[in-house]
């Protein structure tokens, strides 16, 4: 099949042009082994930004744009690939909202980083991430600088003139690679599919068809961009309105959360709702689907202090413990281990044992820990005999249950053992 | 005639076998072609993919949802959706049920080719699967 999915599209992008450092998020919508680090989406960044620095051709994959304070020049190149739109602008950006010139953008990226010695981001929409394209390889010139480490590295500072010169650099390039845009129209907007967009912004560099988007006057956005615009319209001394496109209502699905999902495990066995909870998990389900508040930790901490109200924060060890070590007084927590060590700062709950709050929980997203499936008594199993809601799946949203015949089954393939669907059963049928 | 086809489904390796060799089908039958994607919520939530299929000048277009999970909640006049419960096969685990899904949309736009599809089961010898595909796509 000459068709290939924009996973694989990446992963032979990261393979044949020869990145050898890597970092992806946790939850990031498509995940990749190699580059799962367990730890936090600053120290990713810096990360990578330090061993671009020596040499190593570094990317990540972040679900929001990262900050990148860069104070040496670049050895070599690092691409950053993101979902969402920026808030400020920091370092050159691609758009890439088509997956037929996705294989482009991301050749563009590399290009841009290696000549200006900046760090490149690539923002994909939504409606590139999970698609297909027919691609022929890419064909990198893989020459590698062996990766170097000296006094000469760490005192090669970028001054501001330099960064602003790199900035022309990128610009240039940028402005070769991709032929001068004309907007057809005044719709513009990277979420909405069949509307333009920019093919790239430099920072403080006004490029030229900036001039056609402002004899439009009025741009029509949509609602959740309307950020991403106005700083925009600020950063490049933009005269622009803006009017926002109708929201088009999609195809309603089944909410499912995943096989195990320690939050799901966790509001099962405490009494939730005496507390207001929060998380900065990247994960849209836990806060459309659990009414979990998504705001950072020391943000929640500082609301809670002095409070009357029972505030819970649920969140990874990696993006949460050297702050909660220090100073967290007005919050319960439960952190969920996504480390490869084990931790000591709190005790560490068992899974389906939970009693109370200030505990470690064994696992988080990334890392659930399989125990024996559940199976289902068939005779017991009368829900859908009985014409009643059925409890285990409507409680869990577990996609290992499924309805066959009268009787709801497991796909042993994905049930994880966390009997939160035996705790809801009214007639004990999980076993 | 032209086409919006929506996909949905949860298991996602057949999924994205399907959906290749259904864009593969519609390249070769000559139609133009347009595919969107949704990113799911989390890793376990049905995977979204639009093909906009295009083989004539006028502007309508025929909605049809492949919902290979029996995942979509709403059900309204405009779409006709293709689901194992709509074909009353049941769901099975292992995914066999989406070639029935898929057999029944070669029934329904019937100038495609379900040679790409029968090729595909045939070389990977899923018996099961191609039979429930020649089912309904026949």
């Amino acid at each position: 099949m000459p068709e290939k999915n924009s996973y694989e599209i990446i992963s032979e992008f990261i393979q044949q042009a020869g990145f050898v450092t890597g970092y992806v998020e946790p939850n990031f919508p498509v995940y990749f082994p190699e580059f799962d680090l367990r730890f936090g989406k600053n120290e990713g960044a810096n990360y990578l930004l330090g061993s671009a620095t020596t040499g190593n051709k570094s990317i990540g994959f972040f679900h929001s744009p990262v900050s990148l304070k860069q104070s040496l020049a670049l050895k070599s190149e690092c691409v950053i690939i993101t979902t969402a739109l920026p808030e400020k602008l920091e370092m050159p950006i691609i758009f890439c909202k088509n997956i037929a010139l996705l294989k482009d953008k991301l050749i563009a990226a590399i290009k841009v980083s290696a000549e200006s010695k900046l760090p490149v981001m690539i923002v994909i929409s939504d409606s590139v991430l999970f698609n297909y394209w027919d691609v022929d390889d890419f064909d990198f010139d893989n020459e590698r600088l062996k990766p170097l480490l000296s006094k000469k590295t760490l005192d090669n500072k970028l001054s501001s003139e330099e960064y602003l010169d790199s900035l022309n650099v990128a610009e240039a390039v940028l402005g070769n690679y991709f032929s001068e845009k004309v907007f057809t129209n005044n719709r513009i907007s990277f979420f909405e599919e069949e509307t333009e967009f920019f093919d790239y912004l430099v920072p403080f560099v006004k490029s030229t068809f900036f001039k056609d988007i402002e004899s439009k006057n009025v741009l029509c956005i949509k609602y959740k961009e309307k950020d991403f615009f106005r700083m925009v319209k600020l950063h490049y001394s933009l005269d622009l309105d803006f009017e926002f496109l109708e929201e088009k209502k999609n195809i309603q699905l089944t909410p499912l959360l995943c096989p195990g999902c320690p939050f799901v495990s966790i509001f099962n066995q405490l009494n939730i709702s005496e507390y207001l909870v929060f998380s900065d998990i990247n994960c849209e389900s836990v806060y459309k689907r659990l009414n979990v508040q998504k705001f950072a930790p020391e943000f929640v901490e500082g609301m809670c202090r002095n409070s009357s109200s029972k505030c819970l924060y649920i969140g990874n060890i990696s993006g949460f413990a050297p702050f909660y070590q220090q100073n967290a007084e007005s919050l319960e927590v439960i952190l969920l281990n996504d480390l490869q060590t084990k931790p000591s700062f709190l005790p560490i709950a068992k899974a389906t044992k939970l009693q109370g709050t200030g505990v470690i929980f064994p696992y988080s997203c990334n890392n659930v820990t399989k125990k024996r499936q559940v199976k289902i008594a068939e005779k017991k199993c009368l829900c859908i005999k009985n014409n009643e809601t059925v409890k285990c799946i409507n409680s869990t949203n577990c996609p290992a249950l499924y309805v066959k015949g009268d009787t709801v089954s497991v796909d042993n393939e994905l049930c994880t053992g966390c009997r939160v669907c035996a705790k809801v059963c009214p007639y004990g049928a999980v076993k | 005639m032209n086409y919006h086809l929506y996909l949905f489904g949860i298991h996602r390796e057949t999924f994205d076998i399907i959906a290749k060799l259904l864009i593969q089908t519609f390249r070769e039958s000559d139609y133009v072609l347009n595919t969107f994607s949704k990113i799911p919520e989390n890793y376990y939530s049905p995977l979204s993919l639009r093909l906009s299929v295009t083989g004539s000048k006028k502007e309508e277009y025929e909605k049809i949802v492949l919902d290979f999970d029996n995942v979509v909640i709403q059900k309204d006049g405009a779409f006709n959706i293709i689901s194992p419960n709509s074909i009353e096969i049941p769901y099975a685990p292992d995914a066999s049920h989406y070639w029935g899904v898929t057999g029944k949309l070669f029934k329904t736009i019937n100038d495609i080719s379900p040679a790409f599809i029968s090729g595909y089961l045939l070389s990977a010898k899923l018996k099961k699967e191609i039979e429930l595909f020649r089912k309904f796509s026949t």
